[in-house]
């Protein structure tokens, strides 16, 4: 008998199944990597004295790091992990700025599926929310998933 | 977000577009965003798995491009005076391998008056470019941004 990693392919995807992730805090270390990494020193996410002097009261992270995290967490769900070939496409609302020492974790919900000639398209509406459950950043992705292989 | 010298909405005309410089994608940037993001999928990680892939090798995850993106038009377009990043829209239209060069492209392509005189709201379109001159991701951001009273 042969054994394969587990997956969630494009024939177990639910519509409509909602699932948590676990969740992560992001940390100054999260934040100066990333800075580090893109290349994009935004002030507000590295210079204290100018963060301090705007209503936000200090540095926050940057928008896209949330992001990029949510990315992670959506991997950390008890579930086996969808099997994706391509990564297609994105609708992102940004809402709430997210503090050093915040936690964030996701909500990821399937909301439509299309059977292609190989896989087939899975939309799910990702929600990132703080540790007060409040909504950070919200959007739509779009996976091309692959068909569970024949035996 | 607003630097010192960054400029206000009123000073940013529709039209104006703007060229960053390449940065060549490497294996160690690969790396670094697996563990940054904690997104290790296969498609970034598994050399193996994905020789036998629709890609033949491992490719960028979508969002390094988006992040690197976000560092090379700070060194291509003069800051703005961002109250707020509010939407992005965007499409993944082919891979980053490993050794590719990309450039980043950015138009100011909508102003947008709020019923706040302090601020208004403007659209950038943003295309990722390879060293073919291919368009391998492109979209558009809405930006909060303080104007002069």
């Amino acid at each position: 008998m042969s054994v394969t990693a587990p997956a969630t392919y494009f024939d177990d995807v639910v519509v409509g199944e909602e699932v948590r992730t676990a969740a992560r805090t992001v940390t100054e270390a999260d934040v100066v990597r990333y800075c580090q990494f893109s290349g994009d020193y935004d002030p507000m996410a590295i210079d204290e004295e100018h963060a301090r002097t705007t209503g936000l009261g200090g540095r926050v992270a940057p928008h896209f790091i949330v992001h990029t995290l949510s990315s992670g967490l959506s991997w950390r769900i008890p579930r086996p992990p969808l099997a994706i070939m391509a990564f297609m496409g994105l609708e992102w609302q940004f809402f709430k700025p997210i503090r050093i020492g915040e936690t964030v974790y996701c909500r990821l919900k399937s909301t439509a599926k299309r059977k292609m000639k190989e896989g087939g398209v899975v939309i799910q509406e990702h929600s990132v929310l703080n540790q007060h459950n409040e909504l950070v950043q919200q959007g739509k992705v779009t996976f091309l998933v692959a068909s569970r292989p024949t035996a | 977000m607003s630097e010192p010298d960054a400029r206000y909405f009123d000073e940013i005309q529709v039209g104006e577009e703007f060229l960053s410089p390449g940065r060549t994608v490497t294996e160690t940037d690969i790396v670094i965003f697996a563990g940054l993001s904690g997104d290790y999928n296969i498609l970034h990680t598994d050399a193996e798995f994905m020789k036998s892939s629709i890609f033949g090798e491992r490719i960028a995850h979508g969002l390094l491009g988006l992040s690197i993106s976000s560092g090379l038009l700070s060194r291509g377009m003069p800051p703005l005076a961002i109250i707020a990043f509010l939407e992005i829209r965007w499409k993944f239209k082919g891979p980053i391998k490993i050794g590719d060069t990309i450039k980043v492209r950015a138009k100011v392509v909508q102003k947008k008056e709020t019923s706040k005189p302090d601020r208004g709201i403007i659209t950038v379109q943003r295309q990722i470019l390879n060293q073919r001159g291919e368009v391998v991701q492109e979209g558009e951001t809405e930006l909060m941004v303080t104007r002069k009273r």
